[in-house]
């Protein structure tokens, strides 16, 4: 059994599942990436919009309104600095 | 004949470099395991912080209590004990020593203990505080009784190690990554000096000593090559 993600290896699993998806991603495509339920999905959602790390925009297709999500640049700098944390403390087994 | 200094004369300028060499690695690690506590909020990159701040104070200690005698011309000071009984000038030289020695193994222990409670798995990571709480003490109690004997903290020094590398073998065949594999050699060089030392502490002159050295160089060496991989990307 894998252990409990931690709300900070949650939020880093929401980033990354935008960036793979070129810093755009849908609310479904975030939802199945992310491995959480919609309610909490929702909740870190809101958290990560209030601190700058992602953003939702409003893109205009043929009949309706799509809503997605967007990487920031605060985001972006996030991730980098998470992945070298989570290298050297993982090379330590911590 | 005591000598109220770490290591043999011949070698002081080189250990003092080597100790100024590995507290800034030590340094360099405490700064991102707190970069890392600062991101995730998370209270044991606080301690892994705090395990590698103690070792570089630890280092501190030494280098400073080696210079301080090398400058004073007191290296090879004799019957440093008796004097103390004698209550000769040597006297306040002679409690330098046992300070810096006492700094210097009681922040070196804690930082093993520290590492050695962190290295290990998530779900044996909860030891009992009441079994911690005896190590300390057994911590403290070592670090008071090195200034006669160097060989107790060598010999408790050493069984720390053994069981940090020990783990941190587990986690590199788990993990089976670059930085981990270095982590694991880096602490193994770590623990071959150690026993090195037991070794050289009953001849001090010998060449096991120059070895010893080189096998810390090579140990910080690879911690700072798995800092420098890591950050340089």
């Amino acid at each position: 059994m894998t252990a409990r993600r931690s709300q900070i290896d949650i939020v880093f699993d929401i980033l990354m599942a935008v960036q793979a998806k070129g810093g755009k991603i849908k609310p479904t495509h975030l939802l199945y990436k992310s491995n959480l339920s919609h309610t909490r999905m929702k909740k870190y959602v809101e958290e990560l919009k209030q601190k700058g790390l992602i953003a939702e925009i409003s893109e205009r297709t043929r009949k309706t309104d799509r809503n997605f999500f967007t990487i920031s640049d605060a985001g972006l700098r996030f991730l980098n600095d998470y992945r070298k944390v989570k290298e050297l403390t993982d090379a330590f087994g911590l | 004949m005591p000598t109220l200094v770490f290591s043999p004369e011949w070698c002081h300028g080189f250990d003092t470099l080597l100790e100024s060499f590995s507290g800034i690695v030590a340094l360099l690690i405490a700064l991102a395991g707190y970069r890392a506590y600062k991101l995730a909020k998370d209270k044991k990159y606080f301690y892994f912080s705090a395990a590698f701040v103690f070792i570089t104070l630890s280092f501190i200690a030494r280098a400073f209590t080696t210079l301080y005698f090398v400058f004073r011309g007191l290296s090879d000071a004799p019957g440093a004990g008796i004097a103390q009984s004698l209550g000769h000038p040597i006297l306040g030289d002679f409690n330098i020593f046992v300070v810096g020695r006492f700094i210097y193994v009681l922040l070196t222990l804690f930082a093993y203990l520290i590492l050695l409670l962190l290295s290990m798995r998530p779900a044996d990571r909860k030891t009992d505080r009441r079994i911690i709480a005896l190590l300390s003490v057994f911590v403290v109690l070592f670090a008071a009784l090195s200034y006669a004997n160097s060989l107790a903290f060598y010999l408790v020094a050493l069984a720390f190690l053994i069981f940090i590398t020990a783990n941190f073998l587990n986690n590199c065949r788990s993990k089976r990554t670059t930085p981990s594999k270095l982590i694991f050699f880096a602490f193994a060089a770590m623990t071959f000096e150690c026993l090195l030392w037991l070794f050289a502490n009953y001849n001090p002159a010998s060449l096991l000593v120059v070895v010893a050295y080189l096998a810390r160089a090579v140990g910080y060496l690879l911690l700072l090559f798995t800092m420098l991989r890591v950050y340089r990307k």
